[in-house]
């Protein structure tokens, strides 16, 4: 087995005395596909922000191919080969997508798919030249994973995309991700619709309240009796 | 291997010409060179139309710091003045060519502005005041009696042996020429497109490689310089000033009103605010300055809220609006 491309050790994150992640702990390698699953305000939003730079751990460590990159600027995180998208998209509203595609590919360091290959392949061609802010909700989802996938990430957040898209762009969407997974990158998505995580990912890390209560196959986990509790928990409280 | 073939090269090239924003921009900084050029020729006030390119030097300044990075910085004055006393201390004391005491009057305005970076830690109103203060603060120990061996403190600045017409005039036109070229480089490079994106988003432009203190120091380190030497061809056009002439907020707020009227992030938008505002700022005349600060007051808080593009913001959704009438609107 190769060694693992990342390596997140015992995070927690405090926001005040409010503890957000609580010693969560996993490992990715290239090609995985992990789903990162638990009810609202569990954690995984945070999770994504420390790994990615936003914040620093208040306790834990990150290491990246082996490097330790918890407290690094995101910026450098970015180049280096992880990145994200948002909860709610946040493409660059002023610039074209063209624009904001190019932005992220001028910091890329190696070579990588080019913007057409990014256009194409989130399915943005014919909208080169707008104005991101006049972009629809699900094109402004797939923009920003043009941008986040453009600085060629070996290791890919996807924070929510699902939400809000309807089965057809969903489809799409989970083909999208899973030719990255098959380019070789390591993908955790962060997803409530089980129908969708289950084309996407086989293996998943449930989080509540900060803390990890599963990891294992992704159809295990439906079985799991603190799983049920939670999930069930949650759609009562809707 | 580099895979930028000529072909390439050449559709950037043509696409630049085409591109209509690049080649209106283009206009933007030769029209109003030739302007100021011809000007003198038909009205004599010199000395007006030297303030008035000191003034759109300002407003493009402002342009760079709030149009592309978001920071509306109420102390811009604070450059201003230290480039006034930089470059006329530089000519009095070192009696160095007063072309280069604007220079000087730029590294002065560059200083300033590497000491105040601390101030992007605020935010917002925060940071507007923060500004202000370290402005006048500045102003202060300028103006302190104690330091009158070295600033002459509040007796201000005589530069009367430097005065030239003719090079004053000409300076001021270089300098116009480098802020619009300046602002011209932002709107059309990678550059450019990394601090509208951070205007935008922090974070998500970090998402995107951008290394974001580092872009926006850089930008605020361009409009403190450009701020220093239009502070120091003012000195040197006024040829006798006190402190408080070249450290008055008004100079930072009457800037603000420039840029903002005409349209930040655009290269048409503050040189049109500076010229016709102050022009009718000149017409009006001046009697009474404590009504022209509430008037400025009232309008940069109205232009924020109702033209946040200003003029050209105006003309531009006009524009499209007669253009695109009845036809589908993608
Ligand atoms: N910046 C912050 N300051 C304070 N509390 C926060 C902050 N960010 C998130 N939280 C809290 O942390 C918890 C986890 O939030 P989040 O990671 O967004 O959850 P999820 O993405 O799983 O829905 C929530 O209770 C949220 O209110
Ligand atoms: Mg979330």
């Amino acid at each position: 087995m190769s060694e693992a491309e990342l390596v997140v050790d015992g995070v927690s994150k405090y926001f005040g005395g409010f503890c957000a992640l609580d010693a969560v702990s996993f490992e990715i390698r290239r090609g995985e596909a992990l789903g990162l699953v638990g009810p609202n305000g569990s954690g995984k939003t945070t999770l994504l922000n420390v790994i990615c730079g936003l914040y620093p751990p208040t306790k834990g460590q990150i290491f990246f191919r082996g490097f330790r990159i918890d407290g690094h600027k995101p910026h450098l995180i970015a180049r280096a080969g992880i990145n994200r998208t948002f909860q709610l998209a946040k493409p660059f509203k002023s610039l074209t997508v063209r624009e904001n595609i190019d932005l992220a590919l001028s910091h890329r360091k190696g070579d990588g798919a080019s913007l057409d290959e990014i256009l194409n392949l989130t399915n943005l061609t014919g909208m080169v030249g707008l104005e991101a802010g006049n972009l629809n909700a699900g094109q402004q989802k797939r923009l920003d994973l043009a941008r986040a996938i453009s600085l060629e990430p070996s290791v890919l957040f996807i924070d929510e995309l699902g939400a809000g898209l309807n089965p057809v762009e969903l489809n799409e969407l989970a083909e999208i991700l899973r030719k990255m997974q098959y380019g070789g990158r390591a993908i955790v998505v962060v997803e409530h619709l089980m129908g969708f995580l289950e084309k996407v990912v086989d293996h998943v890390l449930v989080l509540n309240a900060g803390r990890e209560i599963f990891r294992g196959e992704l159809r295990n986990a439906l079985n799991d009796q603190d799983v049920k509790r939670v999930f069930l928990g949650d759609s009562i409280g809707h | 291997m580099a895979k930028v073939p000529p072909r390439r090269l050449v559709s950037r090239f043509t696409r630049m010409v085409i591109d209509r924003s690049i080649s209106w921009d283009l206009v933007g900084i030769v029209v109003p060179i030739a302007a100021f050029g011809l000007a003198p020729k038909f009205y004599s006030n010199e000395l007006l139309l030297t303030y008035m390119m000191v003034y759109i030097v300002m407003a493009q300044g402002i342009n760079i710091s709030y149009g592309f990075t978001g920071y509306l910085p109420f102390g811009y004055v604070g450059f201003f003045g230290a480039g006034a006393y930089a470059g006329s201390l530089a000519v009095l004391d070192l009696h160095v060519p007063a072309i280069l005491g604007v220079l000087i009057g730029g590294v002065g305005g560059l200083l300033v502005g590497s000491l105040l970076l601390p101030l992007f830690r605020l935010r917002g109103a925060y940071f507007a005041i923060g500004s202000l203060a370290a402005a006048n603060a500045l102003a202060d120990i300028i103006s302190n009696p104690s330091l009158t061996s070295i600033t002459n403190g509040p007796y201000g600045i005589n530069l009367a042996s430097a005065y030239s017409s003719g090079e004053i005039y000409v300076s001021a036109m270089v300098l116009v020429g480098l802020s619009l070229a300046v602002v011209f480089y932002l709107r059309h490079s990678q550059f450019g497109l990394s601090l509208r994106a951070i205007k935008e988003d922090e974070y998500s432009a970090s998402m995107a490689g951008v290394n974001v203190v580092k872009q926006r120091s850089i930008a605020w380190l361009m409009a403190a310089t450009m701020a220093g030497m239009a502070g120091s061809i003012f000195g040197w056009a006024t040829t006798v000033f006190y402190p408080s002439a070249v450290f008055d907020t008004s100079i930072s707020v009457i800037s603000i009103v420039f840029a903002l009227f005409g349209g930040t992030g655009s290269l048409w938008g503050p040189t049109f605010g500076a010229i016709v505002l102050y022009s009718a700022y000149t017409a009006v005349g001046i009697s009474n300055p404590q009504y022209f600060q509430l008037i400025y007051g009232v309008i940069i808080i109205a232009l924020i809220l109702f033209a946040p593009k200003g003029i050209v913001g105006v003309a531009k959704t006009t524009r499209a609006r007669i253009f695109t009438r009845g036809k589908q609107v993608v």
